[in-house]
């Protein structure tokens, strides 16, 4: 009865979203093969067969294929990461996305990029990464978002990030009357879910399968490497995030990552959590990682060829007080990725080093390095890129 | 202008042509005067569209296999409604004797792309006795008559310059 009534409020509470269903002559709100059938032919007389009558324009018809053909000939109802849904009564021809991560993965499943007419300014910032949004406007910040800008847009929806960090951003959206839809697209997990739920709603299945596979191939061969590893084997490591003495600990993608990968994230906590030098020559890591990629050690990426960043910044880890006498310290086990590797579709690539600099020896047929190309041909369209963006360059 | 530039210029121009998955036509066997024969479309790239075919005067339209009610047939014109179909298929009758091209037009309406089919010719003509049987498809494949066209006048008006 409880679950009865909950959907009924789901239902109700569930907004509708843009015009009428086109080409739906009897208003059921389902596209028949009768329907769609007369509306191809009215096109078609009107257009190559000096027909008089009424027929739909070619937008109209062309939303209602869409609909017919991605979407059972129905409304489709969203539900976003947050439970939010979401009903479209026609295809989404333009979106804002305030989400690096979110972009990455419309883009792997094969989304047209010339549809984004609205984008966070530090995606349109990193156009080494994102080249193809030509006629994209920038619509601010999830803190300072640009709403002249957003009205301008008008897009069909905006995608945010799930989350605290996205409500401003979100709010600013409602407020303009544009449907709001938030995901996050950072752990493993969730770029699955969100890549599916992309390709259901914006006609792309058949990418998100293929992103899909190769996400699971790419698991796979770090699991299969692991597999049976003994607890004695599993590794402390220490992950650090941009800042000093700022942990990823369990539930960051980092820290989650490190997991998959055979390691035990330390000091033991969630989230990120600040750590003092004591509370790490204590938990005395095997393996140190530090992320890089935003401030304050905003360097390494696409384009970036210059490596003394990456040794002024390994150099300061090891001149910490008391981290000398570190295990990975003195066997030279610490290493700087760029976070863009840990986050989105790529946590793939991230992982795959991560799993080589844990256990170099189970992992020696992995190549990380042929896995990033393979991502960024396939799924990015971005060939023959280059830069540093794990430090020591070879796992 | 300079024949190589001449040249490059037309390759380059006929090269540069989007190639969009337009349907080819074919012709099933030799069409005998007043008998019939079939024409298909392979159709399979496109999920929801339509096709507009034009039948040259004198042969008639006769049946399809196409599902009843996607088919709408006007004088010389046959249309077709596509639902997620590979191919279409439908049956002619020639006249006693006569010749015409088939002409179409497509419409993708998931893509937004549209086109021309390209021109089949077809001739009423009694089989010659070796060839009896066989089937002989006449696809035109669409897009490259253009670029084949402007190559082959290019070249002869090198050589043309050539030999001056």
């Amino acid at each position: 009865m409880k679950i009865a009534i909950a959907v009924v409020l789901c239902l109700l509470l569930a907004a509708p979203c843009m015009a009428m269903m086109p080409c739906d002559t009897d208003g059921n709100d389902r596209l028949s093969d009768g329907e769609m059938v007369r509306a191809i032919f009215s096109y078609l007389d009107v257009t190559y067969r000096n027909g008089t009558g009424q027929a739909a324009s070619f937008a109209d018809l062309s939303d209602a294929a869409y609909i017919y053909h991605y979407w059972d000939g129905a409304p489709w109802a969203c539900t976003d990461a947050e439970g939010r849904t979401i009903v479209f009564e026609r295809p989404l021809r333009s979106v804002a996305v305030m989400s690096p991560q979110i972009l990455e993965t419309m883009r792997a499943i094969g989304y047209p990029m010339g549809s984004v007419r609205g984008a966070d300014r530090s995606v349109l910032m990193d156009r080494e990464f994102f080249p193809d949004l030509g006629e994209c406007r920038s619509i601010g910040s999830l803190d300072d978002p640009d709403i002249d800008a957003l009205a301008s847009v008008s897009p069909d929806v905006v995608f945010v990030p799930a989350g605290s960090t996205g409500d401003l951003a979100a709010d600013a959206a409602s407020a303009l009357g544009i449907p709001v839809l938030r995901f996050s697209c950072a752990s493993p997990a969730s770029v699955r879910n969100d890549a599916t739920t992309f390709g259901s709603l914006l006609g792309r299945r058949d990418g998100a399968e293929e992103l899909c596979r190769f996400l699971d191939e790419q698991e796979g061969a770090v699991a299969a490497c692991l597999d049976g590893l003994p607890q004695d084997q599993v590794p402390a490591v220490y992950v650090e995030n941009f800042s000093a003495y700022i942990a990823c600990e369990s539930g960051t993608p980092a820290g989650d990552l490190v997991r998959l990968a055979g390691g035990r994230p330390v000091p033991d906590g969630f989230g990120l959590a600040g750590v003092s030098d004591e509370e790490v020559t204590a938990a005395a890591p095997a393996v140190i990682i530090k992320l890089v990629g935003r401030d304050p050690c905003a360097f390494g990426g696409i384009g970036d060829h210059m490596s003394i960043r990456f040794i002024e910044v390994r150099n300061a880890i090891g001149k910490r007080p008391g981290w000398s006498a570190l295990p990975a310290e003195k066997e030279g086990r610490i290493y700087l990725i760029h976070a863009g590797l840990f986050e989105g579709p790529q946590y793939v690539v991230g992982l795959t080093y991560l799993a080589c600099w844990l256990h170099p020896d189970r992992c020696a047929g992995l190549d990380p390095a042929a896995v990033h190309e393979a991502y960024l041909s396939r799924f990015c369209g971005l060939s023959d890129v280059s830069g540093i963006f794990v430090y020591p360059g070879d796992a | 202008m300079k024949p190589g530039v001449l040249i490059i210029f037309c390759l380059l121009l006929a090269f540069s042509a989007p190639v969009l998955a337009a349907p080819e036509r074919t012709i099933m066997g030799t069409p005998q005067p007043g008998g019939e024969f079939v024409v298909t479309l392979n159709v399979s790239g496109i999920a929801v569209g339509g096709i507009v075919e034009n039948i040259p005067a004198g042969f008639v339209y006769v049946s399809t296999t196409h599902p009843p009610g996607r088919v709408s047939v006007a004088d010389r014109q046959v249309s077709f409604a596509l639902l997620g179909d590979d191919r279409v298929s439908y049956r002619l009758r020639a006249p006693a004797a006569g010749s015409g091209a088939i002409t179409g037009f497509w419409e993708d309406f998931v893509t937004g792309e549209n086109g021309t089919v390209a021109p089949t010719q077809i001739t009423a003509a009694a089989a010659e006795p070796p060839e009896t049987g066989i089937s002989r498809p006449s696809t035109v494949m669409p897009g490259f008559s253009v670029p084949c066209s402007l190559f082959a006048l290019t070249v002869v008006l090198f050589f043309r310059r050539r030999s001056e």
